[in-house]
């Protein structure tokens, strides 16, 4: 299995070269109810603060390797990304999801080459869609952002894997609970968080070590766990949740502070999509995770 | 620390009422607001969290808005309240730092924007009503956990780990600025500089770093609300115009 299959959520599927693909055409479906049928999708460090705003964080494994993502399918969501229209309303689009279905192998800085698509992708058209290449038959710009945010993609991915490993060795991973009632969507994978108990009990050298050459580890941790407010509370994992409980009950000051509640103030009861898309373009969909710090 | 005119805590004041929070200026408008790192998690979900250079040293803080203008905080967040706030007209004696034996005191002010008519400080029983008793414990969990969150914001200062941060906007022709706030230096954190930090303040520290650079995202938000208050004041045409990217 390629780099790129082993990132998919998707059913394996023969992945063939864009250059061997007859059509030459981006066809993105109008409406958004296809990203939540991902399930789940990779990111890179680079969004991955952004992105714990929005979405649950999860970790899948692929050959027994950790991989870095979110989760899409709206079964394990506090709130829908895409209203009853199919209008999308999530906020800020991962990367994987802006390149979805192209995803690099690193073997060439040639697009064409370098890209690998699902032989029966029904994204790519001979007449719809977004030209992938110019009259002249060079790269579109259009191609060339999807390759260079696919090439982020990968990279991010193989510097992390030793961040993942950290989180592996330390025992701090955890599974999510199934959503109930079978509600998942077929491609999403088991799941993983990081558990908040173990993670609160590493001793102070461990976290050192962890931090020794890089603080990406202990910021995948964080993140996952502050991402947790966008996770519906029967998919949390039960140690978090007996911790979380056992916290609120034993102290005022954890009572006061803790996470269930930031669950309830950030749920169904408003839209942080609708309110950020009502004031701005902030988070645009169509760029690059901003740059740190991001104002 | 955060506090307009206190006055002790005792006395005729005990005969006064108090109101929610929000009835009080200063909690509706203050934008920086000190805060204890247990109150990041939460906090982080919706505002930046950095640090002020104050005379004890680095203070956690979190910035709340770009304006001194209740608009201009997220609607959703407005009643996220940080300790400090959450306990106010109760306060802590600004000629001491927060800790066991700090003195509370009263700020003296006038609730301009009450939305009932409030709470006696003691019930007739002459035992501290309820909403005195939630507005008491806040001070004291931001006492309890002050020590720790100055220690780490020290060894950051200490380990040269703090840099500045610019906020400066120009906005509907207005100049937006908020000057002071640092954050955990950038690169650093590709490299191994942070570990003798979570070495001495382990999980504290690690979980207060990991939030900060999360929360430092919400601040495209502020602006955001910013940016639709001035167009607001200015009339619906502008208001349009920065409702349509």
């Amino acid at each position: 299995m390629s780099d790129a299959a082993a990132a998919s959520a998707l059913p394996a599927s023969r992945l063939v070269p864009l250059r061997g693909a007859a059509r030459a055409r981006h066809a993105m479906p109008a409406h958004g109810r296809w990203v939540t049928a991902l399930g789940w999708q990779p990111i890179a460090y680079s969004e991955m603060h952004l992105c714990a705003h929005y979405y649950p964080l999860a970790i899948r494994f692929s050959r027994g390797l950790p991989l870095l993502g979110v989760i899409l399918d709206e079964a394990y969501l506090t709130r829908p990304l895409v209203d009853a229209s199919g209008t999308w309303q999530g906020g800020y689009m991962p990367m994987a999801v802006r390149t979805f279905p192209f995803q690099a192998t690193g073997n060439s800085v040639d697009p064409f080459d370098d890209l690998v698509v699902p032989a029966d992708t029904d994204f790519l058209s001979a007449e719809a869609g977004t030209p992938l290449c110019r009259d002249d038959g060079a790269p579109s710009s259009h191609l060339q952002t999807l390759h260079r945010l696919a090439r982020q993609l990968l990279d991010s991915r193989r510097s992390l894997a030793a961040a993942l490993d950290h989180l592996l060795i330390a025992r701090l991973l955890v599974p999510l609970r199934q959503p109930p009632n079978g509600t998942a969507q077929p491609a999403t994978p088991q799941l993983h968080t990081v558990d908040r108990a173990r993670f609160a009990e590493i001793e102070p050298a461990a976290f050192a070590a962890m931090a020794r050459h890089r603080f990406a580890s202990v910021d995948i941790a964080v993140a996952c766990q502050f991402s947790l407010h966008r996770l519906r509370s029967e998919c949390q994992p039960k140690s978090a949740r007996s911790t979380l409980a056992a916290s609120a009950a034993g102290g005022r000051g954890l009572d006061f502070l803790g996470m269930e509640d930031i669950a309830i103030d950030d749920g169904d009861l408003f839209s942080l999509g609708d309110l950020e898309a009502t004031h701005s373009g902030l988070d645009a969909s169509g760029s690059d995770a901003p740059e740190y710090p991001p104002v | 620390m955060l506090s307009e005119s206190p006055i002790p805590l005792e006395g005729d004041v005990l005969a006064r009422r108090i109101y929610a929070p929000q009835a009080y200026r200063l909690v509706r408008e203050i934008q920086i607001v000190p805060i204890v790192h247990t109150e990041a998690l939460k906090l982080s979900t919706w505002f930046p969290i950095a640090w002020r250079m104050a005379a004890h040293g680095p203070e956690l803080v979190v910035l709340r808005a770009l304006l001194a203008d209740s608009r201009a905080l997220p609607p959703p967040a407005r009643g996220l309240l940080p300790l400090l706030l959450a306990a106010y007209p109760f306060v802590f004696d600004p000629d001491t730092l927060p800790g066991p034996d700090c003195r509370w005191m009263f700020d003296n002010v006038f609730a301009d924007e009450p939305t009932d008519i409030g709470a006696p400080i003691i019930t007739i029983e002459r035992k501290p009503a309820l909403a005195t008793r939630l507005r008491l414990d806040a001070l004291e969990t931001f006492s309890v956990e002050f020590a720790v969150t100055r220690d780490i914001g020290l060894a950051l200062a200490d380990a040269g780990l703090l840099e500045p941060w610019s906020l400066s906007f120009d906005v509907e022709g207005r100049r937006i600025e908020v000057a002071g706030l640092h954050i955990a230096h950038q690169s650093g954190f590709e490299t191994g500089r942070y570990a003798p930090i979570l070495a001495r303040h382990g999980f504290a520290a690690a979980q207060l770093l990991g939030l900060h650079r999360l929360s430092l995202f919400r601040a495209g938000l502020l602006l955001t609300m910013a940016k639709a208050t001035l167009a607001a004041d200015r009339g619906p045409q502008l208001i349009a115009q920065v409702r349509v990217p």
